[in-house]
């Protein structure tokens, strides 16, 4: 587990060998941690619109002694053989989960990047490591496809903590998703939100508009 | 959902110690207590006190702290912005940072905001190291030009304004698309960096 102050640290450590300026996008429980949903995570799930960045964050954490791991154990059987899974580095407790440009079948599309809640720019040396927050739906519907262990506990802390929740902007986002070619877009949000019915109050019309053409 | 989550969602909200006690039910010493707590925890902000009132805030998810691009620009700009999103920056962040990244945004009222930054920038050789990083030179040029001839503006140092002027582009460049300034005052700044201004004569005197 890493406590949100260590992850500031570590990013702040990173952003000094980092050796250009990098832009990430934070959507896991990094960017609960970020929002102050939750003080303390698993894992550092980092998203990134370019392969240059991610590559330049990978040369950043090798020479911080992270080493890449296998994803068997962590994530369900089915995702471990999607073309576009994450790269994963872990040095101790610690865990990177990168992923470029998808998030398995997942687009990581402009408007995504555009709706973020906030940015971090971690400059220590010579050059910024950019962290933009995404928005708080998008985490939902992230965490409602990467099916790991915690993701449904953290998606009930999230909108246990918030009544604010843009439940038209999630399904509209899987609805994209699914025409775009993921195909498990709206059926792993339909397979989160029948759970989360059980716990908090959700609109029928919700569950409608999901497969409505 | 924990006793905690449950309390701030019952709290949450803008309180004056009298609201609070009253809202929870304590005496004046334990509501003291537990927003001294819920504070260190990072769930309450207070604002005033002194001859104000003190007025606490009280947030489900912990309060973000520290300098940012919003936080420099609302310090020192007459026309306070609402933040689009937050922002936070760890390690160095000064007045020049934010100068390149409000044009960097592209939204008007930032760059208003921004214009009054020019009167606090103490390190010009970083503001034109981070203006060539950013490649925005001459938008920069443009502003500090216009931001002279409209509020309080300390004098850059001429090798700096040579640097900027070097690099002179081809294309006009606009700040912000379709918007146009219509005064002919600025003709000779626009002239001067190729970029268009977006700022009109009445908002050159609002920001007086």
């Amino acid at each position: 587990m890493i406590q949100q102050e260590d992850q500031e640290s570590l990013f702040r450590l990173i952003s000094s060998y980092v050796k250009k300026d990098v832009v990430c996008y934070a959507f896991g429980g990094t960017a609960m941690m970020y929002y102050g949903y939750k003080t303390a995570t698993k894992d550092i799930d980092l998203l990134f619109a370019d392969e240059d960045d991610n590559n330049t964050f990978i040369e950043a954490i090798n020479v911080l002694g992270y080493k890449r791991m296998s994803m068997v154990s962590v994530y369900v059987e089915a995702l471990t053989k999607e073309k576009r899974k994450p790269e994963m580095f872990t040095r101790g407790d610690e865990r990177f989960d990168l992923f470029v440009k998808y998030v398995f079948q997942t687009i990581f599309r402009d408007e995504m990047r555009k709706r973020f809640f906030a940015r971090h720019d971690y400059t220590m040396s010579k050059n910024t490591l950019s962290v933009f927050v995404l928005s708080k739906e998008d985490i939902i519907f992230l965490k409602s496809i990467t099916q790991r262990e915690k993701d449904f506990d953290d998606i009930l802390t999230i909108v246990q903590k918030d009544n604010n929740i843009n439940w038209d902007l999630i399904i509209n986002e899987a609805r994209w998703q699914s025409r775009h070619g993921d195909g498990w877009a709206i059926m792993d949000l339909e397979q989160t939100m029948q759970r989360l019915k059980n716990i908090i109050f959700l609109k029928k019309e919700y569950f409608d508009r999901l497969y409505r053409k | 959902m924990d006793e905690e989550t449950k309390l701030l969602k019952r709290i949450e909200g803008k309180h004056t110690l009298e609201t609070f006690m009253r809202q929870t039910s304590l005496k004046k010493k334990s509501a003291l207590n537990l927003l001294s707590l819920l504070r260190k925890k990072g769930y309450v902000r207070t604002d005033g006190g002194g001859k104000q009132k003190r007025i606490y805030t009280i947030s489900t998810r912990i309060i973000q702290r520290g300098e940012g691009l919003f936080t420099i620009l609302n310090r020192y700009a007459k026309i306070p912005v609402v933040p689009p999103f937050t922002h936070v920056a760890h390690g160095s962040y000064t007045v020049e940072n934010a100068l390149t990244d409000a044009i960097t945004l592209h939204d008007f009222r930032i760059l208003q905001a921004s214009i009054y930054l020019f009167n606090h920038v103490k390190d010009w050789s970083k503001l034109y190291a981070l203006a060539k990083k950013k490649q925005c030179e001459q938008v920069i040029g443009a502003l500090y030009d216009f931001a002279r001839i409209t509020t309080k503006t300390r004098k850059m140092p001429d090798r700096i304004r040579q640097a900027l002027l070097r690099k002179h582009p081809i294309k006009r460049i606009e700040i912000l698309p379709h918007i146009r300034t219509d005064s002919s005052e600025f003709h000779a700044i626009e002239k001067r960096w190729n970029v268009a201004l977006p700022f009109s004569k009445q908002d050159q005197e609002e920001m007086r």
